[in-house]
Order: structure tokens, then C-alpha cells, then sequence
């Protein structure tokens, strides 16, 4: 008896310390991080900073394609039989107050994107009294955190173009997407009680997704600050332009090459990104690749939780047969134990009862 | 079989104490607001924002709730893999706080996701999201509570079948009593490869964060202490919750937790090991005396793990109810610091965003859906024997 049960107690340290050799694996091989490579199909937006001037007629343009007038858009787009089913989940509810028009105050002040406003222009003002813009809307990156945590599939990168979508009708609004993404792009409609996620589509949901329609913000840019294209093509324009105007670009540098394992989004700025929005502390990989490879050593092939389970199952079963106790049939429960009055203090309740017992008695016997 | 005790008793008494009421009256508070939630939308109760999208319901209510509901999970390894069956008589008490910890860490994500409706995504099989940490903490987690309901179970129907009213419910209890008796096994091996699978994987979900998780917390080893902690919170519970029944039911002290407390230091130090090895790795030593009060949280999560290590192994406090009571204590202060360092003090987003502190509303519901844990054990102890039954020097009564 004393041998075997040395025997159980190994076969549970085996079990345990297989489960921890797994994790370690697992934290080994995510350093092994592969690259995805962009889809030559993909398409994307190249911001040019040094021609922005700052007029915001691209954030009025999404304003009003994507937010206004969304839902007359959407069913231009949509085959009739879809149009229904899709405008309901996409519908903009009746407009809250501080979204409706205020002729006192026509422009409407925006800080930073909101379930409104899925891109914006901020300012940067540099020591020399410079001015630069910078617009900021999803990046649409080739290995994109959003898409990666989704539980439900809501957001999907496209495999032909590239574009980033979301899906209203399987989001459960969770938010790991808003938690994840390194440039705070993913935004929710905190005040409503159906409430979407909001980010940058490429106009897809609105206009459709074709080269000739472009996207609300590129088609309106009065100086190709912002242009839409091929990202191939886009990269090649970028290259040139740096080659053609030496000096001009910070670090010769094309953001989205490589930032975030790459976006479909480029820009060119003459200041470091960093005074525009962009985080100083964001890699040339995207830590999509890195959490994903930790989670499928352990679970893709789905050995370690079986391994395990089988393990415990043999153990737990030797374990139960070994230690076989009585079934209930047949056993009065007891009150429980009231400890000694010398030893321990009563309950409160056994003391009442007790109380009320002597009181009856006492009744009784007058 | 005269003379025989059951294993177990219901603890006699009335339900309807003040601490009943008192938490009633908060639980019903809660409601209300989150009824009101439900209907305007979670903007108007709680202070996330989109800087900081995740706020005490997931970082206290699942996270740390989740892992003071390991006990049942500890103890099931101990005793169904281990063979220490002397510990046999604590599980239940254990299997209970673990049913109400889960359901109410599930309950809690339903009132923190936006679109609860569309949960039903999670089964659809094109919709599954196998990349996503959350989709599997997700399913784990709704099966576990499944299981810790199954576990359970037979101690509902052991009282039921005595309802002699009701001849065939009576027959049916006992039918399924030996059924469940039957597939023990089963259940506990899915009862323990669950929490093994997303108990680490609540720590995976913040690893796709990046850099927005300070570099003190932000390890590829996230995940092993996440389990880690589960071990030590589970721990803690184990006696904390025999240990406050006892004081505050006055029951007698329940000897048995004097074993358990000797896991104490194996728990605290593998987790003390690794998170030393998880900063060398993150290259984040130079943060550790240099990120203000950040700095402060990690150097206590360090004092409140290390301390019951040395107090278990080294002092004869270790051995007295008072040192076992404050080295669990500690534990549960150090787990909940770690936990909520990666889900919220370490969660640093860049500059210009808001920070979080939580609402009124939040305060009173993340306290209340804890509270339910307490409601529900204190009833069901008196409905159905949970309690292990000692005899007066605090040993379970064996035949
Ligand atoms: S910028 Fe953010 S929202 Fe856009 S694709 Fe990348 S991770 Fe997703
Ligand atoms: S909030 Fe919606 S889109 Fe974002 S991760 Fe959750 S389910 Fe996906
Ligand atoms: S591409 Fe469309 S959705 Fe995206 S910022 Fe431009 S106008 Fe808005």
C-alpha cells in the first residue's frame, strides 16, 4: 500500500510538471516570431505631412459619409436582399445631443477619433514655430492586434486587399480590440445601450471597395496631401519623393514600412513621429505574432490539455478506487457538533434554542 | 453501519442573519444599476474610457475573482491526483466558493460586454477565433462553471433525496447521486485541465497589448505566473474561507489547513523564481526602482509573496493560527497586486490619455458580484452539507 501510493503521488507530480514544461516551451518558441507578407493586392493611403494644410475637409468627408448619412450609403452599396439584415445592426441611432449641429458652434471640436470621427487632423507646432498635421485613422496593419484578439471573428483583414473590417452583427463588445491595438484606433460608443466599435474601414462599408471610388478623405484632399492606391505603388511614390527632396523627410523614413510589422498606411513627416501621435515604444514587429505564437505551441495542436486531461483521468480514477468511501443511504445527518461550554463559546442559535427549550420546559411544568 | 458519521453536515441555523441583509441590500443596489446600464448604455455608470477600455469588472471581478475561486481547484488536485484523501472533507467548502467565484466572474464579463447577445458567436464554428486568448478564456471558463455545478451537485441531491415528501424526486437524487459518484473521475480531470488552460491564458490576453503594458509586467511569462498565482490565491482561500467559517460560525478550528499551509512555500517561491526570471527576461530591472509607485506595487507583490515563504519555513509562527492567517492574507494581497498590476497599474497608455479610477457605479457593482460569493456560501452551508464535520479538537470524524 505504501509503495503505490508513492506511485499516485508521482504520477500527479508528472502530470503537474508536464503542464509547466508545456508553458516554458510555449515561452521559448514565441521568440521565434515569423514575419506575414503583405498581399500585393493590398491597398492603402499614403499621408504626406509636409502637404497637408490643415483645412479638415477629409475629417468632415468620413463625418459625413461614415456617420451622418451612413445609413443611406451603406445601402447603396449593399445588394438589395442584404440591405435589411446589415442596416439594422449598422444603424446610427437617433443623434445624441452633443452630436447634433450647433449653429452657435458650427465647427465641431474634436481632439482625438470617436464613434464620430474615424479620422482626424491634430496639430503639432514644433520649437521653430513650424507648423505639422498629422492624420490619424486605423493603419490597417498586415499583422493587426484587433484582428488577432477578436474572439468572434467581428474584425477580419482581408486577404486580397488588405483592408481591416468590422463586423457589427458577431461583436459581442468586448473590447480586447480598443485593449490591444498599438494606436488606439478601435473606438465604442460608450453611451449607448446597443453600443458598435468604430474605426477606419477604407470607406468599404460606404463606397464600396473599388479603385475608382476612393475613400471619402482621399477624394476630398484639396493638395494630395492624402492619396489613396495600391501599397505597392504608394511605397514606390514615398521612396521617390524622399530620393527627389533630400533632407526634407525625418530620417528618411517611410512610417508603416515596418512599424507594427508594417500597415497598409503610410506617412512622410519632416518631424519625428513621435511629436505626432505616433508611440516611441512601438516595434518593428507586431506583438499579434508574439502572443499568437505563445498560444499555439500550447493549444493548436491541442496535445498538452488532452495529455493532461488523460493523465489526470488515469490518476484520479487509480486515486478513487483506492480511497472508495461510503455513500450517504442509510445515514441520519447530525446536527452539528456544539462545542463544550468549557471549552468553546455557543453558537448564537444553539444558545437561543437552548434558551427557548428551558423556557418551555419551565412553562410546562407550572 | 451504526455509528458512522457522514463526512459532512449542514449547518444548522437561521438564514436570515444581518450579514444576510446587508448584503441583499447591496446586491439589490447593484442590480438596479446595472439594470440601468443595460438600458442607457455603460458610458453613464462607469469611467472607462477608450484609453482604458477594461476596467474593474474584468480586472477585479475576473481576474482576481477567478483565481480566489481556485481553491476548489487545489484542492481537487491535492486530493483526487495527489491521493490525500485526508483532505477529502475540505472540497466541498472548496467546490462551493469555486462554483460561485466562476459564475460570478461570467456573470461579470455579461455585464461588462456591450453585446452580450451575440455570445452565441462563440459556438458558431466559422466565428471561433482560435488566435484569440479571450475566446479561449472565454469557453474554459463557461465550461468550468459547468463542471463546478456538476461537482457540487452531489451534495444538493444527498439532502434532496431525504425530502420524504416527494417519494420520486427522492429516487431520482439518488439515482443521480451515484451517477455523478460514478464519473467522479471524469469530472475531475475536466476540472482540473480547465483551470490549468485558462487560468494561464487570463495572463495571455495582455501579452497582444505590447507596449502599452509597462515593461514590470509585459513578459512572455505572463502566462506561467498567471497559473502560478492561481496556486497561491487557491491556497490562500482554501484557508481563509475554513479559517473565518470557523471564527465566525464558532465552529472548531479545522486542523487539516496546518497541511495545507505547508504548500505555502513551494507556491510563493516558484512564483518569486519566476517572476525574477520574467524581469531579467523583459530587461526591466533598471524600472524597478525608477517608475514611482509602480515601483512600490512590484517591491510588495516581492514582500507579500516572500514573507509567508519565510514565516512558514523559517519561524514557529508558521505552525500558530495567527502566523497561517496572516501568511494567507498576505498571498491574497500579493495575488491581487500582481493580477491587477497586468490588468490595470501597469496598463500604461500613452500620454494625453485618461487614466481610470473606478465609478461609484462600478465601485458598488464589483463589490456586490464579490459579495454574491459570500451570500451564496453563507446559505447553501445551512441547505446542504458543505461543512466538513469535525470533531472537537478539529479532526474530520471518521467512523
Ligand atoms: S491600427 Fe489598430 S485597429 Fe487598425 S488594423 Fe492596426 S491594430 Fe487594427
Ligand atoms: S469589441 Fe467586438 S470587435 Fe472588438 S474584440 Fe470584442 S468582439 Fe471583437
Ligand atoms: S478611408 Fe474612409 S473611413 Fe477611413 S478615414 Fe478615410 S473617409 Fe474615413
Amino acid at each position: 500500500m505504501k509503495t503505490s501510493r508513492r506511485e499516485f503521488i508521482k504520477v500527479g507530480t508528472a502530470a503537474v510538471l508536464g503542464a509547466g514544461a508545456v508553458t516554458t516551451v510555449g515561452v521559448k518558441d514565441a521568440e521565434a516570431a515569423a514575419k506575414r507578407e503583405f498581399s500585393p493586392e493590398a491597398v492603402g493611403m499614403f499621408y504626406d505631412s509636409t502637404k497637408c494644410i490643415g483645412c479638415q475637409a477629409c475629417v468632415i468627408s468620413c463625418y459625413e459619409i461614415n456617420f451622418v448619412n451612413r445609413q443611406s450609403y451603406i445601402n447603396n452599396v449593399l445588394a438589395p436582399e442584404d440591405q435589411n439584415f446589415i442596416v439594422r445592426e449598422d444603424l446610427i441611432p437617433k443623434l445624441a445631443p452633443e452630436d447634433q449641429f450647433n449653429p452657435d458652434r458650427p465647427w465641431l471640436n474634436v481632439e482625438t477619433n470617436d464613434y464620430r470621427f474615424r479620422n482626424i487632423i491634430q496639430k503639432y507646432v514644433d520649437p521653430e514655430d513650424n507648423v505639422h498635421f498629422i492624420k490619424h485613422q486605423c493603419m490597417h496593419c498586415n499583422h493587426p492586434e484587433c484582428v488577432s484578439v477578436c474572439p468572434v471573428t467581428a474584425l477580419t483583414k482581408d486577404p486580397v486587399d488588405g483592408v481591416v473590417e468590422y463586423n457589427a452583427s458577431y461583436c459581442i463588445g468586448c473590447r480586447y480590440c480598443q485593449l490591444a491595438c498599438p494606436f488606439l484606433i478601435p473606438k465604442y460608443e460608450w453611451k449607448r445601450a446597443v453600443p458598435k466599435i468604430v474605426k477606419c474601414d477604407m470607406c468599404k462599408s460606404t463606397l464600396g471597395a473599388n479603385d475608382i471610388a476612393g475613400t471619402g478623405c482621399t477624394n476630398v484632399c484639396p493638395t494630395g496631401a492624402v492619396i489613396y492606391g495600391k501599397r505597392t505603388d504608394l511605397m514606390k511614390d514615398a521612396k521617390n519623393r524622399i530620393a527627389n527632396n533630400p533632407g526634407k523627410y525625418f530620417a528618411d523614413k517611410v512610417y508603416g514600412e515596418y512599424d507594427n510589422g508594417g500597415t497598409d498606411v503610410i506617412y512622410l513627416s519632416a518631424v519625428d513621429f513621435k511629436y505626432l501621435g505616433f508611440d516611441e515604444r512601438i516595434q518593428d514587429f507586431s506583438y499579434a505574432e508574439v502572443s499568437e505564437n505563445l498560444h499555439h505551441t500550447i493549444y493548436t495542436l491541442g496535445l498538452a490539455p488532452i495529455g493532461l486531461f488523460l493523465t489526470l483521468a488515469v490518476a484520479g480514477y487509480i486515486n478513487g478506487k483506492r480511497n472508495a468511501h461510503d455513500t450517504f443511504e442509510g445515514v441520519e445527518f447530525e446536527d452539528e457538533y456544539v462545542p463544550d461550554t468549557k471549552t468553546a463559546t455557543k453558537s448564537k442559535e444553539v444558545k437561543n434554542k437552548e434558551v427557548k427549550a428551558k423556557a418551555e420546559k419551565d412553562k410546562g411544568g407550572e | 453501519m451504526a455509528g458512522h458519521h457522514h463526512e459532512y453536515v449542514i449547518r444548522r441555523g437561521n438564514i436570515f442573519t444581518p450579514t444576510f441583509y446587508v448584503t441583499t441590500a447591496l446586491i439589490i443596489l447593484a442590480v438596479i444599476i446595472v439594470l440601468y446600464r443595460y438600458w442607457m448604455g455603460m458610458g453613464y455608470i462607469t469611467n472607462m474610457s477608450d484609453g482604458y477600455p477594461w476596467g474593474t469588472w474584468k480586472s477585479v471581478n475576473v481576474s482576481i475573482g477567478a483565481a480566489f475561486a481556485c481553491g476548489g481547484y487545489v484542492l481537487a488536485i491535492l486530493v483526487y491526483i495527489f491521493n490525500k484523501y485526508k483532505y477529502h472533507h475540505m472540497v466541498r467548502s472548496g467546490v462551493l466558493v469555486s462554483m460561485f467565484g466562476y459564475s460570478l466572474a461570467g456573470l461579470a464579463v455579461l455585464i461588462d460586454v456591450g453585446r452580450p447577445w451575440n455570445a452565441i458567436y462563440f459556438f458558431v464554428p466559422s466565428n471561433m477565433q482560435l488566435n484569440s486568448a479571450l475566446f479561449e478564456v472565454a469557453l474554459c471558463v463557461m465550461a468550468y462553471t459547468g463542471v463546478t455545478i456538476l461537482e457540487f451537485l452531489p451534495a444538493v441531491f444527498e439532502r434532496t433525496s431525504l425530502i420524504e415528501k416527494y417519494p420520486r424526486f427522492s429516487a431520482f437524487s439518488k439515482k443521480w447521486y451515484h451517477v455523478i459518484e460514478k464519473i467522479t473521475f471524469l469530472i475531475i480531470a475536466i476540472g482540473i485541465t480547465l483551470p490549468s488552460m485558462h487560468q494561464s491564458s487570463l495572463g495571455t490576453m495582455l501579452i497582444a497589448t505590447g507596449h502599452k503594458l509597462h515593461p514590470l509586467w509585459q513578459s512572455n511569462f505572463i502566462p506561467l505566473l498567471f497559473l502560478i498565482t492561481a496556486f497561491v490565491m487557491g491556497i490562500a482561500s482554501i484557508i481563509l474561507v475554513s479559517m473565518l467559517t470557523s471564527k465566525l460560525l464558532h465552529r472548531p478550528f479545522e486542523k487539516s489547513i496546518y497541511g495545507i499551509a505547508k504548500l505555502i512555500p513551494y507556491a510563493t517561491i516558484a512564483w518569486i523564481v519566476v517572476r525574477i526570471i520574467s524581469l531579467t527576461t523583459a530587461g526591466a530591472w533598471g524600472y524597478l526602482f525608477t517608475s514611482g509607485i509602480l515601483s512600490f506595487f512590484v517591491i510588495l507583490e516581492f514582500l507579500t509573496m516572500g514573507i509567508p515563504a519565510y514565516i512558514v519555513l523559517r519561524t514557529k509562527l508558521g505552525r500558530s493560527k495567527r502566523g497561517v492567517f496572516i501568511c494567507s492574507s498576505l498571498m491574497v494581497v500579493g495575488v491581487c497586486l500582481y493580477r491587477l498590476g497586468v490588468y490595470l497599474l501597469g496598463f500604461n497608455v500613452e500620454a494625453g490619455w485618461n487614466s481610470y479610477f473606478p465609478s461609484f457605479g462600478e465601485t458598488i457593482t464589483t463589490t456586490a458580484l464579490l459579495l454574491v460569493i459570500l451570500w451564496g456560501y453563507i446559505i447553501l452551508i445551512k441547505l446542504v452539507p458543505v461543512l466538513p464535520n469535525l470533531d472537537a479538537k478539529g479532526d474530520p470524524r471518521k467512523d
